[in-house]
């Protein structure tokens, strides 16, 4: 192991993940080229498109302007960490209700921006839906089905959230 | 992105003494304009160390000490844009936070990185990747590209040094109106001088190995209101073009104190004493206003291609007071 | 088959929506091939240069090099004199990307700089340094013609003859007879880029004698054709894989054949890895997809004559577009469907069109979105907009009274077939009413003159139609149909899916002819390998082409599966009908079989494991003529209206409060939620009339400025509200059941229609996009 190369140990989706890193490698390319979890996208390589938007901790946070070394210890939670058992996460199902996906390349990053919104503000106004999107392009420019999605995601994040309490 | 050794510094003091060490150390707080700035490759020395600063847990808090806001240097831009503390005791610091760059930049992005981070400058920015960098009077080459070239989102108010290139930083016009004072681990700096386009690349008065531990903010009292305000072409994700941010406190219908930064326009964020000045012992009326717009812009010397800013910059300037009333 | 569809006009999900939502969906940058090299560019510094110097030898003995590519080795892509900055000068193949990076610094290579043109203007004045040695800058559309004949009982033109412009009639004379002319000069459309979301690239692994390529198309069977000629390999050698596009409109599809087409990316990928053996990677950055990407920009010159009532009776257009060093010169066809060749087509009876394509020393344009159509439009309907004040007519009615109809010709033209063709359908009344009211346009619209104050209110209207009917040879496109007893059935298309919805609505058009539910049609569209040939996607055809194939294909798997079913019952095909995958007589209904039972299959002996229905599609399909008669063409076209509005600060010279309502006639929206989705791409418009969408090249040095996208800025969440509006015209007879097109139609009109907002806010025209904050002071003479 040379001065350019660390171990970095973090979980992934809440698997605990060992590996041996160049110090000058991003997360989005940790995730993706080590961790084969291409589901992380990179579109503008230079922090001005969201797509590589992944949840550390709760906080939306992109993966192509963090190094991977900041991300050690760290919990990092990727689109491929919100299926559970097969089952579409209720932000994935209303996507797929609301056709918040055209060519889906801004999908993953933005489906995980709206995550991070939900778990602070379980009931946003569509105000607070587009600033708090407002970090994710959508080239496609499908914004109005994407906030529908996430207003709808919310609702059934609620109601599944009222029955399971 | 050329290979660097990463070190996370558990205090100042080690951070400080691993940059001592290094040949052309990097202090990393967020890095969401450090690893731009690597990734383009747009600076002549190559950097050998990025330290970063976050695991210093220590250096993120906000709290109220006497009549002061004190903000550390590794506090987040999210956190300062929601900080009820700070949006009682100065308006315009959060209001400019919450204006910076995009949610997920102002997750990571830190207030220290925010004031020291590197000017936006198109030819200085240049990606090495199409057809090489540009070395530009402000790298250490001769000429400045943006006088002769396309500067329409450069200085109105002339060069430091020859260069044009504005301090992008959305905070630092309201910490200057505010009158906050920068501390670092060798001293304490008035925001109003810590910026400075004579210290080549770099946009601030820091000498080598010198860190931002600290921001100070007055507590604006009773009966002071402040208002930041950003123009920029996309509503997200987008520097200024302006920026205004204005602190008044009025009195019985009298301005008893006041202060206005411009950001966006000069090599430095630019206050205007003089605008200020013409405020205090009236009401802040809009006849009032428009004069010390003019004032604040009396100065401008706008090059060809950014006269548009001149008027950009007194509108929004006077847009600004009036929300202080 | 009667109206009330079970399928069709729902909005049932998007066919491979999970995929899409949860990570799976493989992009081309998504395939990873243990041991694949990468690869690194050295571009050119310089608009214009000629290598004087270049070694290589030091980087190709750099431990972990495997190739370095120039001119000196791979001449068919690299040259030795650059035509712009960013022109790939040498390629690096390594095994990382370190590697690849320190073997670039090894290179020693010089150039001489050679004069360059960075503008259309540049391009043409007197003396201007040529782009390509030998030849103008400046060139005259080859295909322009004039058509000197028409069929008086057709109305369609008969005879073309080659002429140095486009059109009809005599436009002098057209404007000797009119009573009021109106002239726009000299309005720019800044030179944009096509906006795609994965910037491209190409994974080749050339493999015990196969080439698989993953990356992404717009017509995956046409590039690999052509690539495998050109690769100098057996199309049956060349595997062409695509699962999804990552958006394109229409700015990826790739030209393997041209050097002057940026498909770099593609060609030196499999160069090297024909040449290694190994999979190689070559990915564009963003900044690199900025460069290479294609763009577009014009100057246009508008006059247009009208009689005092407003209707419409010449035009006369002329379009210099700039090609950049290469490009696609076709492009510039399109720009014609705003004038009275299509739009206005229904009253202008002498037109002339005069198009020329400009080289610069800029990197490449071709068409996207639109393909030429929106810098027509934005002449065509800004003239228009001026017209209308001239002649004292609301900008709705002056457009109502000429915009094209149903029935009229189209003598915008495909130049290699035909020469004129009828308009199967228009719609555009409908889409003026519709945001007419939506807009309160009546009690809102004021003239500029009556407003006043700091921030003005703007409404601007256009209307616009876009290609959607390529009638021309080698469209023939083709899919297959497979029914398994289980009752489901699969689809195999090749027909590319960018986002714009056409896999879910092939699957719809199979399950609604089958009678089966939309859930059990399986797709298989991933390669060449495994689908039948469909033509590229492009021009907005999607629909209009390949619904064709996909329903006669399907409708052949249910003539097979009610013959065997007429067997089993023992009744005449036409008796049996199908729904909900039952099989029943229609008369009656209780006598039923599932598809199994139909099929008979019982294991390995016996029964029938598939149907397979299979239709090869020649355009144009016979329903497509009028009645049936050969060369007399319907053309279904994308059309409808758009309506801005915005609030213009005097002061500040922004725009703010900025919504754009966008009402198209689809025929009928198979899925109505994937057209709306389609209508919110006019926020590309909005992009390139408010966000400084122009490629800002500096002066000196001939380098892009704003090359990435902190300083090229697509549009973000906050910057505007659209508002889409469908409107259904059942009966066109271009399609199986009635709809037409949406796609890049949405993008046409809005640069127009803005120009027309700010121009009703604060009563000046700017003429040249972007309508930044600069302009708009420079205008109202503030600055
Ligand atoms: C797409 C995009 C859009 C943006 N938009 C905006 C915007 O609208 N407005 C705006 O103001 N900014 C914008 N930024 C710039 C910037 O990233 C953020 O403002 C952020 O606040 C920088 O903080 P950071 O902690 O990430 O800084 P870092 O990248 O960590 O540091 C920035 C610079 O400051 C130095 N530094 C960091 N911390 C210290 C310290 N404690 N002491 C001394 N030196 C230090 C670093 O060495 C580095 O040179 C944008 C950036 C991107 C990528
Ligand atoms: S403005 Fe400054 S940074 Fe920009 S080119 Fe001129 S000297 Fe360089
Ligand atoms: S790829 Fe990370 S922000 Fe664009
Ligand atoms: S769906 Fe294509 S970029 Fe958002």
């Amino acid at each position: 192991m040379s001065a350019s190369e660390k171990i970095l140990s973090l979980t992934v989706n809440g698997e605990p993940k060992r590996l041996l890193v160049k110090t000058h490698w991003m997360l989005s390319r940790v995730l993706r080229e080590e961790i084969h979890h291409t589901g992380t996208k990179e579109a503008c390589g230079e922090g001005a498109c969201g797509a590589c938007t992944v949840l550390m901790g709760e906080k939306a946070v992109l993966a192509c302007m963090t190094l991977a070394l900041e991300a050690e210890g760290k919990s990092v939670e990727t689109i491929e960490g919100l299926m559970s058992a097969k089952n579409p996460h209720p932000i994935q199902e209303a996507w797929m209700e609301e056709f918040g996906a055209q060519c889906g390349f801004c999908s993953p990053g933005m489906i995980m921006s709206a995550k991070a919104l939900l778990l602070r503000n379980p009931d946003p106004t569509l105000g607070e839906v587009r600033e708090a999107m407002a970090g994710n392009i959508c080239v496609c420019s499908n914004y109005e089905h994407i906030e529908a999605a996430v207003l709808s995601a919310a609702r059934k994040m609620r109601e599944d959230g009222a029955q399971n309490g | 992105m050329k290979p660097f050794n990463y070190i996370q510094a558990n205090s100042l003091v080690e951070a400080g003494a691993i940059l001592a060490a290094s040949s052309n150390g990097a202090i990393h707080s967020g890095g969401t304009d450090l690893m731009g700035c690597l990734r383009d490759r747009i600076w002549m020395d190559e950097v050998d160390v990025v330290v970063s600063l976050s695991g210093i847990a220590q250096l993120k808090y906000i709290r109220k000490e006497g009549d002061a806001i004190k903000i550390g240097a590794m506090t987040t831009l999210t956190e300062i844009a929601t900080s009820s503390l700070v949006r009682e005791g100065c308006l315009m610091l959060a209001d400019a936070a919450r204006a910076t760059a995009s949610p997920q930049l102002r997750n990571v992005g830190t207030l220290a990185g925010n004031i020291c981070q590197e000017n936006r400058c198109w030819y200085y920015r240049y990606s090495y990747r199409i057809g090489g960098i540009i070395e530009c009077v402000r790298k250490g080459g001769k000429k400045c590209l943006a006088v002769g070239g396309d500067h329409r989102y450069h200085s109105i108010f002339g060069a430091v040094k020859k260069c044009v290139a504005v301090n992008p930083s959305d905070t630092a016009p309201a910490l200057v109106a505010a009158g906050a004072t920068i501390i670092t681990t060798n001293r304490e700096i008035p925001a109003v001088e810590f910026f400075t386009g004579e210290n080549g690349k770099c946009s601030t008065v820091l000498e080598a190995g010198e860190i931002v531990r600290e921001i100070s903010v007055p507590f604006g009292g009773e009966g002071t209101k402040s208002a930041f305000k950003k123009v920029a072409l996309r509503k997200s994700i987008d520097f200024a073009i302006v920026t205004s941010a204005a602190s008044v406190l009025v009195d019985d219908g009298v301005v008893a104190r006041a202060s206005i930064c411009l950001g966006g326009v000069a090599v430095t964020p630019h206050p205007s004493s003089e605008a200020a000045a013409l405020l205090i012992g009236g009401p802040l009326s809009d006849e009032r206003i428009a004069k010390a717009a003019d004032a604040a812009l009396a100065g401008a010397k706008p090059l060809k291609g950014n006269r548009y800013k001149v008027k950009m910059a007194r509108a929004i300037i006077a847009d600004t007071l009036a929300e202080c009333s | 088959m009667a109206n009330n569809f079970k399928v069709l006009g729902k909005s049932v999900h998007q066919k491979t929506a999970l995929e899409r939502v949860n990570g799976s969906a493989r992009y081309y940058s998504d395939f990873q091939i243990p041991g694949t090299l990468v690869t690194r560019f050295i571009r050119s510094p310089f608009p214009k240069a000629k290598i004087s110097r270049l070694d290589t030898t030091a980087a190709e003995t750099l431990p972990g090099v495997e190739l370095v590519m120039s001119y000196k080795n791979f001449p068919q892509t690299f040259r030795d004199t650059m035509h712009y900055v960013g022109e790939q000068v040498v390629a690096v193949v390594a095994v990382d990307e370190d590697i690849a990076e320190e073997a670039l610094e090894l290179v020693d290579v010089e150039y001489r700089e050679l004069p360059a043109v960075l503008s259309i203007e540049e391009a043409l004045a007197p003396d201007a340094p040529e782009v390509f040695e030998g030849e103008p800058n400046c060139h005259d559309w080859e295909l322009h013609y004039y058509l000197s004949e028409k069929d008086p009982e057709s109305g369609l033109w008969t005879k073309k003859e080659h002429a140095n412009f486009h059109g009809f009639g005599d436009v002098e004379v057209g404007f000797a007879e009119s009573d009021v002319i109106v002239e726009a000069k000299g309005l720019k459309y800044a030179y944009t880029k096509s906006p795609a979301m994965n910037p491209r690239g190409a994974l080749a692994h050339f493999n015990s004698g196969k080439l698989t390529v993953y990356t992404h198309s717009q017509g995956m069977h046409h590039e690999k054709t052509v690539l495998a000629g050109v690769l100098g390999l057996n199309v049956t050698d060349v595997n062409y894989v695509c699962e999804y596009i990552g958006s394109s409109f229409g700015g990826k599809i790739a030209e393997p054949s041209d050097i002057n087409h940026p498909t770099h990316y593609l060609i030196v990928a499999c160069l090297a890895s024909l040449e290694l053996s190994k999979p190689v990677r070559c990915v564009y950055t963003r900044e690199e997809e900025m460069l290479c990407g294609w763009s577009r920009g014009s100057l246009s010159d508008v006059k247009i004559g009208f009689k005092d009532d407003g209707t419409l009776h010449a035009i006369s257009y002329d379009n210099w577009m700039e090609m950049g060093s290469g490009g696609d010169k076709w492009t510039i066809k399109n720009s014609l469907l705003a004038t009275g060749t299509t739009l206005y087509s229904r009253n202008c009876k002498h037109m002339r069109g005069k198009l020329r394509y400009v080289h610069t020393n800029r990197f490449l344009s071709c068409g996207w979105q639109g393909y030429g159509a929106p810098e027509g439009h934005y002449g065509v309907e800004v003239a228009m907009d001026m017209a209308a004040e001239k002649l004292g007519i609301d900008p709705i009615e002056l457009r109502r009274m000429n915009h094209m109809r149903g029935g009229d010709i189209d003598a915008g033209y495909d130049p290699l077939l035909y020469k004129s063709c009828y308009i199967s359908s228009s719609g555009i009344s409908e889409c003026l009413d519709a945001l007419e009211k939506r807009s309160e346009w009546k009690s809102r619209w004021r003239h500029p003159s009556e407003k006043s104050g700091r921030y003005r209110e703007g409404l601007g209207i256009a209307i616009f139609c876009m290609g959607a009917g390529r009638p021309g040879p080698g469209n023939n496109t083709s899919a297959e149909v497979k029914l398994f007893p289980d009752g489901t059935a699969k689809l195999y298309s090749a027909l590319a899916e960018m986002g714009q919805g056409q896999h879910t609505v092939q699957c719809q058009i199979v399950a609604e002819v089958l009678g089966i539910p939309y859930k059990k049609i399986g797709l298989v569209w991933q390669e060449t390998d495994s689908t039948p040939w469909a033509s590229i996607a492009a021009s907005s055809i999607g629909t209009w082409l390949q619904s064709w194939p996909t329903y006669e294909a399907a409708h052949e798997v249910r003539r097979q599966l009610l013959a065997l079913a007429a067997g089993v019952l023992g009744v005449e095909v036409e008796k049996l009908d199908i729904e909900d995958s039952v099989i029943f007589v229609k008369d009656e209904p209780s006598r039923t079989l599932t598809i199994g039972e139909a099929m008979g299959t019982l294991g390995i002996y016996g029964g029938t494991h598939e149907l397979i229905g299979y239709y090869s599609h020649e355009v144009p399909h016979p329903r497509c003529l009028r009645d049936g008669k050969p060369g007399q063409l319907y053309i279904p076209k994308e059309k409808g209206a758009q309506l801005v509005s915005l609030v213009v600060d005097t002061e500040t010279g922004m725009c703010h409060d900025v919504k754009v309502i966008n009402a198209q006639d689809v025929g009928r929206a198979l899925n109505p939620k994937i057209v709306e989705g389609q209508f919110l791409n006019a926020r590309h418009g909005v992009e390139n009339a408010l966000l400084g969408s122009d490629c800002i090249v500096d002066k000196k040095s001939g380098r892009l400025l704003n090359g990435n996208w902190i300083d090229y800025k697509p549009t973000s969440f906050l910057d505007c509200d659209i508002d889409p509006i469908i409107i259904e015209k059942p009966g066109d007879p271009t399609h199986p059941f009635g709809a037409t097109a949406c796609g890049e139609g949405a993008a046409c009109p809005t640069l127009a229609a803005f120009s027309n907002a700010i121009y009703n806010a604060i009563g000046v025209r700017i003429k040249e996009t972007p309508f930044t904050p600069d302009k708009i002071l420079a205008a109202l003479g503030k600055v």
